[in-house]
């Protein structure tokens, strides 16, 4: 059984696909998007954050470390990221809850007891579990054990994928996986590698191999002003060649994750534009619909 | 035909804070008080209900009346009241907080009748003839335990007979069913006195209607005065009488201190006469439209207390669902208004479409956190453990916040007390004695336990004393409601009343019940497992040393405190142990309660909602071992303590329908709180639809929440004049967050910023 190593779940979720579904976030990303709101999901590895506004210096953590990665010092908690090694401990007794582990390892089993414990609402609302991330194709094995056994509960699946994975990998979860949510930065492969670090080529390819197949795409689109808003041409002009896109939601960028960044002691590369107004949604929208898609904001 | 709502709205909002008493046409309030006064005491060897009629003859014959020309209703009586003093949304959470940068004004002051009457006899009798318990009573009160009543506050008239007989048709039933026994000899003097009182009642109302005919002729508006005449004469034919006799209605039973808690299910009950309208072309749809937005705003001018209730849709006998155009209509009107007074009921059962689900669903999440729905199937299961059939429970009406009651047929008296049972947890450690006072109240248990059981079983004994101790003060109070509230308004609608010539309180109902609702069950489970823990299981205390603690209020113990709130094992997660706690707490309780025999030759039914009481007896409740601190608010309902629902809506709603809700006859709701992005767009509504749906058919009862974040609340608080009109829903009531005091607002925020669904 191969573990899966997540940064969490999120019950009662209606944006990641259909009905009211459960997210389960894996960790990793092979991409470096500048605008990416989850920094947490980026690193393959455990990461500890720690929001130090919210310690209350009780102390906890330094006596269960036993990696020595919190201290004090002039009365004043200090943690050492270098020393940690995630086991998770003081995360579980800090009372301040200033701690966060991000990496947990679990099982496709444990996944699936988390997974369905709001089975109940999924029926009734057409809604399902979706895996997300990071890239949870970075996690290939996990996922396609996870998804056969939400399978066998008769549990409707959905990858949320950016797409930047190998063929054999996406061979092997298409199979137990009922709808695709694609994301997709920009048809220019030059930006793409600017702002994402990465080619698009496997990405435009594995959608049209995801299409061959039949299975239903929803594309998610995230706008960010002045740095893809004049990608939705190109955009709508290559979708408008698949058969099985369903959707095109338009993600509009808010730049409010930085806090996340500080409490990872990453850096924060955020662009700093405006979010898209309603006009600019509006405009993106009318393009790709201009191409025969089913586009919408998702504000809607 | 009905126009100018916007136009006269000026004239409309403030009518009631700003009236315009025609001086001339009676006493002014303070005269008519002291005059009352001097009635009464004149009076006072009548029998309690011929005086009560009288006083309500005197009451409506001398007040200073208003006609408001720029409204399409009548009713104002010069009662005294203040509505300035925003009458229908008082701060009703903490009547004696500590916190002084709030503002505290006080309710409307009491109407002239209800100070006469009800306050006076109510201390007198109870003083008289049970003065043990009275004076118990306000020892239970003052130490956050809670007090019996003998509920005269939530009431149901028969709405289908006033419709159908109107005013004059009440009052005349009233005199021939007098006649006829009295000319077959077969009068009692007891019943003779009550149809008295009835008749009584009935020709002031129909004088008064008069009254305000003859005020309208003073103005030149032949429609309103033409209504008024018809009123007096005849029952109501279109949809415009039927609005004025509802709202007449309802303001004569609060003038009468009877409190009628619904206007009952008025897409149904209209329907008949809106057909009829638009069927002969007298009103257009705009025209009755138009007519709701008169009707709607006077209950929100008026500032109706707690708000006025009114309830939506219901199944038919044949089982259909049972949304019409009117039901609509309605919803567009109370949309269009946003206000939270009136107050939306909605039955539902799964017939009920999308299109209205999704339609109301919208409302809520707009901030219309005034509706709640109901489940009939849930409330049909209810009344079949106390043996009422489905063919009969069918027609029930939700009233006050959601208690469901049989129109007609049956005396709930919903709110017989509410009891905050964590007190079982502070007395079974403290050997019966309150924490904070050292006052003894009830049985004397030993203070100090070797084991978790025989502390546990001590909590059962205490339970179970409270419990006891609270019905036999209901039994006792509730024998005296022809001493003290006799409702010949209310009883003149009810055929079974009539019939047997008994008072609504009394004997007239088929079904008269009461009902005792118990809260802090989250406080109470999550003390029991924290006493286990840190006395028992783990050793981080001793016995003594926790009893210390609490009445210390966790001085000196406070890293204990936090590590006890930060334990995950609480209720409302969906975990095993909390909520198997619960279940087996909760089935106690309802033993004991469902379905026990009360006085009034009827049963007790069993609910577990709190309404405000959570803060109120919260705020002289000392601390509690699962790290509350003393004079926070115990949990409410059925919800988890604030700030312990760490896993969501859904979560929340998987611990609750553990519990077996039959046992509750419809007195629980489940407040949610959802963050506004979680909601969003029609997925939203969708999303919010199939939540309602799936929690309905899984048994769960009732529904009711709001849709904020922790972010505009903090924002409302810092600026409350850019926030006046944004509405939360608290237990069963709904407010203005602005009016919260500074410790409510802090608690819901809490609350909200638990809402996290992310684990
Ligand atoms: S996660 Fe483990 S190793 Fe890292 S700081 Fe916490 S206790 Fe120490
Ligand atoms: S356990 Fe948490 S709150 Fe306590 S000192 Fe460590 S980081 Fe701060």
């Amino acid at each position: 059984m191969t573990k899966g190593r997540i940064v969490g779940i999120k019950r009662f979720e209606i944006h990641d696909g259909d009905g009211i579904r459960t997210t389960l976030f894996l960790k990793g990303c092979p991409l470096k998007c500048k605008w990416c709101h989850n920094p947490e999901a980026i690193s393959s590895k455990s990461q500890v954050a720690y929001l130090k506004e919210k310690c209350i210096g009780c102390g906890e953590c330094v006596s269960v470390c036993s990696a020595h990665a919190h201290s004090f010092f002039d009365g004043k908690h200090v943690y050492d990221r270098n020393r940690c090694v995630h086991c998770g401990k003081c995360v579980d007794v800090c009372l301040g809850d200033a701690l966060t582990l991000y990496g947990r390892e679990i099982s496709p089993k444990e996944a699936l007891k988390l997974l369905t414990e709001d089975g109940i609402f999924y029926n009734s609302s057409g809604g399902g579990v979706t895996l997300s991330g990071g890239e949870p194709l970075q996690q290939a094995d996990f996922c396609m054990e996870l998804l056969k056994l939400l399978k066998t509960e008769g549990i409707h699946t959905a990858i949320d994928t950016c797409g930047f994975a190998g063929k054999s990998d996406i061979d092997k979860i298409i199979d137990d996986t009922d709808v695709f949510l694609y994301d997709i930065k920009f048809y220019d492969n030059k930006k793409h590698i600017q702002y994402t670090g990465r080619t698009n080529k496997p990405i435009i390819e594995n959608l049209k191999y995801i299409d061959i197949k039949g299975k239903p795409v929803e594309v998610r689109i995230p706008l960010v002003s002045t740095i893809n808003d004049d990608q939705m041409e190109p955009i709508g002009r290559f979708l408008a060649t698949l058969k099985h896109i369903r959707k095109v939601k338009l993600l509009p960028y808010y730049n409010f994750s930085s806090s996340k960044y500080a409490a990872l002691e990453m850096e924060n590369m955020l662009p700093a534009v405006e979010t898209p107004d309603d006009r600019q949604i509006t405009d993106a929208v009318g393009i790709l619909k201009s191409f025969g898609l089913n586009a919408i904001s998702g504000k809607e | 035909m009905v126009n100018g709502f916007y136009d006269n709205r000026t004239h409309l909002d403030k009518e009631y804070e700003y009236p315009n008493w025609n001086e001339r046409s009676g006493q002014d309030a303070d005269t008519l008080s002291r005059n009352l006064k001097a009635f009464v005491d004149e009076h006072i060897d009548l029998p309690m209900p011929l005086l009560r009629a009288k006083a309500f003859d005197y009451l409506l014959a001398n007040a200073q009346i208003e006609i408001n020309p720029h409204n399409i209703f009548a009713d104002k009586v010069n009662l005294g009241i203040k509505y300035e003093d925003s009458a229908g949304q008082e701060r009703f959470f903490d009547e004696d907080t500590t916190d002084k940068s709030i503002k505290h004004e006080k309710s409307a002051s009491k109407d002239i009748l209800t100070a006469n009457l009800y306050m006076r006899f109510n201390k007198e009798v109870q003083e008289r003839e049970i003065p043990v318990e009275y004076q118990r009573n306000i020892q239970a009160e003052s130490i956050g335990i809670g007090t019996a009543w003998a509920d005269y506050w939530h009431t149901l008239p028969d709405w289908n007979e006033i419709l159908r007989l109107g005013f004059p048709g009440l009052l005349k039933r009233a005199e021939d069913i007098k006649a006829e026994k009295s000319s077959d000899g077969e009068l009692l003097p007891e019943q003779e006195v009550y149809y008295e009182s009835v008749i009584i009642s009935y020709r002031a109302i129909v004088s008064f209607i008069r009254r305000l005919y003859e005020e309208s002729l003073c103005y030149d508006i032949p429609q309103y005065s033409g209504c008024l005449r018809h009123l007096m004469h005849h029952p109501p034919e279109t949809m415009y009488q039927v609005l004025e006799t509802s709202y007449l209605f309802i303001t004569l039973l609060e003038i009468g201190v009877e409190n009628g808690r619904s206007l009952g299910i008025i897409d149904h009950l209209y329907y008949p006469y809106f057909k009829a309208d638009i069927g002969s072309g007298r009103y257009s749809v705009e025209d009755i439209r138009e007519m709701f937005r008169y009707f709607f705003n006077k209950f929100n001018a008026a500032k109706r207390f707690a708000a006025q209730p009114l309830a939506l849709c219901g199944t038919t006998p044949d089982g259909t669902g049972t949304d019409n155009d009117l039901t609509f209509l309605i919803l567009d009107v109370y949309g269009e208004l946003g206000h939270l007074n009136p107050k939306i009921q909605l039955r539902y059962n799964p017939n009920l479409s999308d299109q209205l689900m999704e339609k109301v669903s919208g409302l809520i999440r707009k901030g219309q956190s005034s509706i709640v729905i109901i489940n009939d199937e849930a409330v049909y299961r209810g009344y079949e453990k106390i043996g009422i059939p489905r063919s009969i429970s069918a027609g029930y009406v939700p009233i006050g916040c959601y208690e469901p009651v049989l129109m007609g047929k049956e005396d709930a008296m919903i709110c017989n007390a509410f009891i905050n049972i964590a007190k079982a947890v502070e007395f079974a450690i403290t050997g019966g004695s309150d924490i904070l006072t050292g006052e003894l109240f009830g049985m004397k248990t030993p203070k100090n336990f070797k084991t978790f059981e025989g502390f546990y079983k001590a909590f059962y004994e205490h339970l179970d004393y409270l419990i006891d101790y609270f019905v036999d003060n209901i039994d006792k109070q509730t024998r005296l409601s022809m001493q003290i509230n006799p409702s010949p308004v209310l009883s003149g609608t009810i055929q079974s009343c009539m019939e047997r010539g008994k008072d609504y309180f009394s004997g007239g109902m088929q079904y008269s019940n009461t009902t005792i609702k118990c809260y802090a069950l989250a406080t109470t489970v999550d003390s029991i497992l924290a006493v286990k823990k840190l006395v028992f299981d783990e050793k981080l205390m001793s016995f003594s040393e926790l009893q210390e603690a609490l009445r210390n209020d966790w001085k000196g113990y406070e890293k204990i405190q936090l590590m006890i709130k930060h334990d995950k094992n609480k209720y409302g997660n969906n975990r095993t142990e909390p909520d198997n706690l619960m279940c087996v707490i909760f089935n106690h309780l309802s033993g004991r309660i469902v379905g026990r025999k009360n006085a009034r030759g009827g049963v007790y039914r069993f609910g577990c909602d709190s309404i405000h009481t959570s803060a109120i007896q919260g705020k002289k409740t000392g601390a509690t071992p699962d790290g509350r601190n003393a004079h926070e608010p115990v949990s409410k309902n059925l919800c988890a303590v604030s700030g312990m629902e760490r896993n969501g809506v859904t979560a929340l709603m998987q611990s609750i329908l553990k519990l077996d809700h039959d046992s509750l006859l419809g007195s629980e709701p489940l407040d949610y709180i959802i963050h506004p992005s979680a909601v969003q767009g029609k997925a939203g509504l969708k999303a919010m639809n199939a939540m309602f749906r799936t929690y309905f058919a899984k048994g769960g009862i009732a529904l009711q929440g709001n849709i904020i974040n922790a972010e505009s609340l903090l924002e409302a608080q810092k600026n409350p004049q850019k926030y006046q009109n944004l509405q939360v829903r608290l237990c069963g009531w709904n407010a203005y967050f602005v009016d919260l005091t500074f410790v409510q607002q802090n608690e819901f925020i809490k609350q909200t910023q638990s809402m996290r669904s992310t684990i």
